[in-house]
């Protein structure tokens, strides 16, 4: 059975959670807000996929197993949901794990009442978990952005952890702000930077990263959030490894009808790192990264780059020059609405990948995919939905993008859609990432509706 | 916003009470008053839930050419089940569809006559369930939300709605197995999502209790 693991915020009923706080972290997200979640699955296999859940509670103990049945179909996908108005799991934060006899892609939709945020991220796969984790982006008190390190130890004996932080304006590791503690088996631990005073703090110091050294092999995402506008927040899993040569960005954005963009970059190898980030505009911008240190380049703050609702929309591929093993984040805002959303930047690329949900006036949300040509010669980007259409974009030139956006009239998918897709390119390798967005839940209830997520490559 | 003529509701409601039974649950008398036409502002619906279920259905025998009604879930609690953030329309109508047998679900939400969402889904449940939903007999003989609404006016309504200025209004309409007759349940959202202000027999119009709280 392959199994994929992933952190679930589960909340009944919408009552708060009141955490109790463990020298080693606390076991509920610190993430305002009254959280729920659903888990939506995609069979991408070649037969009936035979899927079960097994949920933790943050002691590690098993909470509740699940079989999912009838079979989930070859290229279908399920909504699984946990009835608000039964009784069953009870309120609390859960991690999931999920397993089946064939490969999956899992996606998990989280969102909050009070504030009124939404976050999602990708299930984490085996070869996702492990020691050192890396998160390239973590805020406190950064500009009113703050942010937390959720682990779960999949080992079956606790995990003596520790958690480095880095400065990201100096590249030196942050003194006295380690961080070391216990998980037992199984379980989770989430790791506020609020929580801990010796971590630095503010506008100038407390932009970091962090490496995550383990005696068990974890998995582990990163929240993000800020109290901006009706609230903000925004997710991203923890990286293993990162690429020796090259990993992409496929959307960045200077002032696209109000959305802006901040690429970070991590050097996960023990030597300096040097970097070269080629915008799809021309623009290059050169940097050596101290061994773990990560550096955030925030695309406004960048002169060179074009800016406004025709040009302000670009890529990049970000190069190791040295061979030292690199990460990418990427956190997307719109500066009007109060929008947030965050992706990992993808260096596997292939001539097809792979989208578990896109949508078009589905509930009130659309989604837009942009797809990057991280060839070296146009090529053919085709979009095929798993509920039948497709629609071909001819000529995408190296290292250009195309957005397919779910709107009518342009888009091929049918109202009312939420189904998976597969992007594949006619001679050129290709990445993607998905952003899911609402303006009409907006309309009725300001918050943060920003979804993103990176497709997966096959 | 609708218009409802309450006028017409109560005769309804009354002819109702003539030729039902009674269910198990605990009832009460209902009060008929005689009620000029009301523009009940907290109800946010633009078509009541029988008016828009054709077209729900429909897309329910796309799905599944056995499909049947099972559910009017609550609008703002099927969302949170569903994962999606609050913000949406106040005035929609979910309806769930089963084959029986199947532990697959499908819901399709209605917005002003208009398909909004459609989900194949499956509840993550522990153990059997403590309650057991019967396919809701859509042949006429079930009142719909408006004249639920109309009945809750008449008894407790009209006092709370003119005290609670920012209700906006949810339905619920389930048939539990054990229970004679389906209950149309109404909530204030804006006070709790999850406890009905009244409960009504959607074939006698009685007061009864929360069938989930039996």
């Amino acid at each position: 059975m392959r199994k994929s693991v992933f952190m679930l915020l589960v909340i009944i009923l919408c009552f708060s959670l009141v955490t109790p706080v463990f020298a080693q972290g606390t076991t509920g997200t610190k993430a305002p807000g009254a959280w729920v979640s659903s888990v939506n699955i995609q069979n991408t296999g070649t037969a009936a996929a035979n899927v079960s859940l097994e949920f933790h509670n943050p002691d590690g103990t098993v909470a509740l197993t699940f079989a999912v049945t009838p079979t989930i179909p070859v290229g279908g996908s399920r909504s699984l949901y946990l009835p608000s108005d039964v009784a069953g799991l009870g309120t609390g934060q859960f991690s999931l794990v999920v397993s089946s006899d064939q490969s999956l892609q899992v996606v998990a939709n989280s969102s909050s009442t009070g504030p009124s945020t939404a976050g999602s991220y990708a299930g984490i796969q085996p070869t996702e978990i492990g020691s050192p984790l890396y998160f390239p982006g973590l805020y406190k008190n950064y500009y009113g952005f703050s942010s937390e390190i959720v682990l779960q130890n999949t080992g079956t004996a606790a995990a003596t952890i520790t958690i480095e932080f880095y400065n990201q304006a100096t590249g030196a590791k942050a003194a006295g702000a380690d961080i070391t503690g216990s998980i037992p088996a199984s379980a989770t631990r989430v790791f506020a930077l609020a929580d801990f005073a010796s971590i630095p703090s503010g506008n100038t110091n407390g932009l970091l990263s962090a490496r995550v050294t383990s005696s068990q092999a974890l998995a582990g995402i990163a929240n993000v959030w800020s109290g901006a506008y009706s609230g903000e927040f925004g997710s991203y899993n923890g990286f293993t490894a990162g690429s020796t040569t090259a990993v992409f960005a496929p959307a960045l954005y200077k002032n696209y009808y109000s959305f802006v963009s901040a690429l970070t970059v991590q050097n996960l190898g023990s030597a300096p790192a040097d970097v070269r980030i080629s915008y799809s505009n021309g623009t290059v911008e050169n940097t050596t990264l101290a061994s773990f240190q990560a550096k955030q380049y925030y695309q406004p703050a960048n002169a060179a780059l074009p800016s406004g609702n025709a040009l302000g929309v670009f890529s990049a591929k970000v190069e190791s020059l040295n061979s030292q093993p690199i990460v990418v984040l990427v956190n997307v805002e719109d500066k009007v609405k109060g929008l947030l959303a965050s992706y990992n930047g993808p260096s596997v690329s292939a001539a097809s990948t792979n989208c578990p949900v896109v949508m078009k006036s589905f509930y009130g949300w659309f989604s837009a995919q942009t797809v990057q040509n991280v060839g070296t010669a146009p090529t053919n980007i085709t979009i095929t939905y798993a509920s039948g259409q497709s629609k071909v974009y001819n000529d995408v030139a190296a290292n250009g993008t195309v957005n397919i956006v779910e709107l009518a009239p342009g888009s091929a998918l049918p109202d009312v859609s939420s189904v998976s897709a597969v992007i594949s390119s006619s001679s050129q390798p290709v990445v993607a990432v998905v952003q899911e967005n609402s303006n009409s839940r907006y309309t009725t209830t300001p918050g943060d509706y920003l979804l993103a997520y990176t497709c997966v490559t096959q | 916003m609708r218009t409802f003529d309450l006028r017409r509701l109560i005769v309804g409601s009354f002819v109702l009470l003539l030729v039902t039974g009674c269910g198990r649950a605990a009832e009460t008398a209902v009060t008929i008053h005689s009620a000029p036409p009301v523009d009940i502002a907290a109800d946010k619906h633009t078509q009541t839930a029988f008016e828009v279920y054709p077209i729900a259905l429909e897309e329910a025998k796309k799905w599944n050419s056995e499909a049947a009604l099972y559910q009017i879930p609550a609008t703002r609690l099927m969302e949170t089940n569903l994962g999606l953030p609050p913000g949406g329309p106040p005035g929609g109508w979910f309806f769930m569809f089963k084959v029986p047998d199947s532990p697959l679900e499908f819901y399709v939400e209605i917005v002003d006559g208009v398909i909004y969402g459609k989900t194949e889904a499956q509840p993550i449940l522990i153990g059997e369930p403590k309650f057991s939903l019967l396919a809701l007999k859509m042949d006429g003989s079930l009142m719909d939300s408006v004249g639920a609404l109309g009945v809750y006016y008449d008894n407790g309504g009209k006092d709370y709605l003119s005290t609670h200025p920012n209700a906006i209004l949810d339905y619920r309409l389930v048939h539990l197995d054990g229970l004679s007759n389906p209950v149309w349940s109404i909530f204030d959202v804006e006070a709790n999502v999850a406890a009905p202000l009244v409960n009504i027999d959607a074939q006698s119009g009685k007061i009864v209790n929360d069938p989930y709280g039996q």
